[in-house]
């Protein structure tokens, strides 16, 4: 098909690189810099049980678009729209970051689930 | 061009004339590839098998098809050696990427265990998205049931993972490089793609997140 000659309009440069937040209204907006200070890789459970030992890391990669990897956060671990928002700069930003953590099974489950969703994710121990 | 809305609780698609052929074109080539591969690992289970069958490859298609290449890939005599399933090529890595980094053995073992069901999911996915572009009114238009949209969601962002693979897309400077091919270069035109794609991403996405 002649799809050479189906010019759609230039997305704005780095729309990957765009932070972009679904917000309540369906409007997408660029807020500022997320308050919080300094990214650091930690655990991100919000008990103080003790972990498992394994942990699920997803990976940054030059593909998938920061409001989806967000909406992956929120979905599947149903972490707060901030906490996803958090996670997913990190992952960005550090390069990886861990979005939970349990026995061994259980982080295969949720690579699986990641993989499913076309992130990257390993699992590893904590 | 097209987009995801909202009319009340429904999500519906709306494509533009070029985009209704384009997007089942795209996904029906996906799903090939994907049953491709399954049928290949079982007949290569089935290797001894005097019932073992492998599916005609598919014709190749013109330079700006952006699975041409990935097509020229395949042969009819392709199995899935160990060493092959240890070793896949890139669009199967991308499409299943390995669960452990440094453990090669465990890494072999869950992807034995899992990427049987996982390529099954997205088999299915690309299903249900054609089954609803089947559907596509004269003006391009056709209501996505609600059960759907992950279904949605999951193989437009599949399709993009494999114009990336195809692009040559590995990082920051392998994407900027892609965005600025010129427009005489065949893959230019599999960038607009994996940009148009993007953004139907973006919308079915704002759309997600609308209350009901």
């Amino acid at each position: 098909m002649p799809v050479s000659l189906w010019v759609p309009p230039c997305p704005p440069p780095g729309l990957r690189g765009q932070v972009v937040v679904v917000g309540h209204t369906g409007a997408m907006s660029v807020p500022v810099t997320p308050a919080g200070g300094t990214a650091t890789v930690e655990q991100t459970s919000t008990s103080a049980e003790v972990a498992p030992g394994w942990v699920t890391l997803v990976w940054d990669d030059p593909v998938n678009l920061m409001s989806y990897v967000t909406y992956v956060f929120t979905t599947y671990f149903n972490y707060s729209l901030d906490k996803a928002e958090e996670l997913m700069l990190m992952v960005h930003n550090e390069g990886k970051a861990v979005v939970s953590h349990g026995t061994r099974e259980e982080m295969e489950r949720d690579v699986a689930a990641m993989h499913g969703f076309g992130l990257w994710a390993t699992v590893d121990r904590s | 061009m097209g987009r995801f809305s909202r009319r009340g609780v429904q999500t519906v698609l709306t494509l533009d004339g070029l985009e209704q052929e384009l997007l089942p074109n795209l996904v029906q080539q996906l799903l090939d590839v994907l049953e491709h591969d399954q049928q290949t690992a079982a007949a290569t289970r089935r290797r001894d098998s005097p019932d073992a069958s492998v599916p005609d490859a598919r014709s190749a298609g013109p330079d700006d098809d952006p699975f041409h290449v990935w097509e020229a890939s395949f042969s009819e005599s392709e199995t899935i050696e160990d060493e092959d399933f240890d070793d896949p090529d890139p669009i199967t890595a991308r499409l299943f990427p390995s669960a452990y980094s440094d453990d090669p053995e465990a890494a072999y073992d869950f992807r034995r265990f899992t990427q049987a069901d996982e390529r099954r999911q997205k088999v299915a996915e690309c299903r249900l998205v054609l089954e609803d572009l089947d559907h596509l009114s004269s003006r391009g238009r056709v209501q996505i049931p609600a059960d759907h949209l992950q279904a949605w969601l999951r193989t437009l962002n599949n399709l993009r993972l494999v114009l990336s693979v195809l692009l040559g897309i590995t990082d920051e400077v392998s994407a900027d490089e892609a965005a600025q091919l010129p427009d005489d270069d065949p893959r230019a035109v599999v960038h607009q793609y994996y940009g148009w794609l993007g953004w139907m991403l973006e919308s079915l996405l704002e759309t997600l997140a609308e209350p009901a």
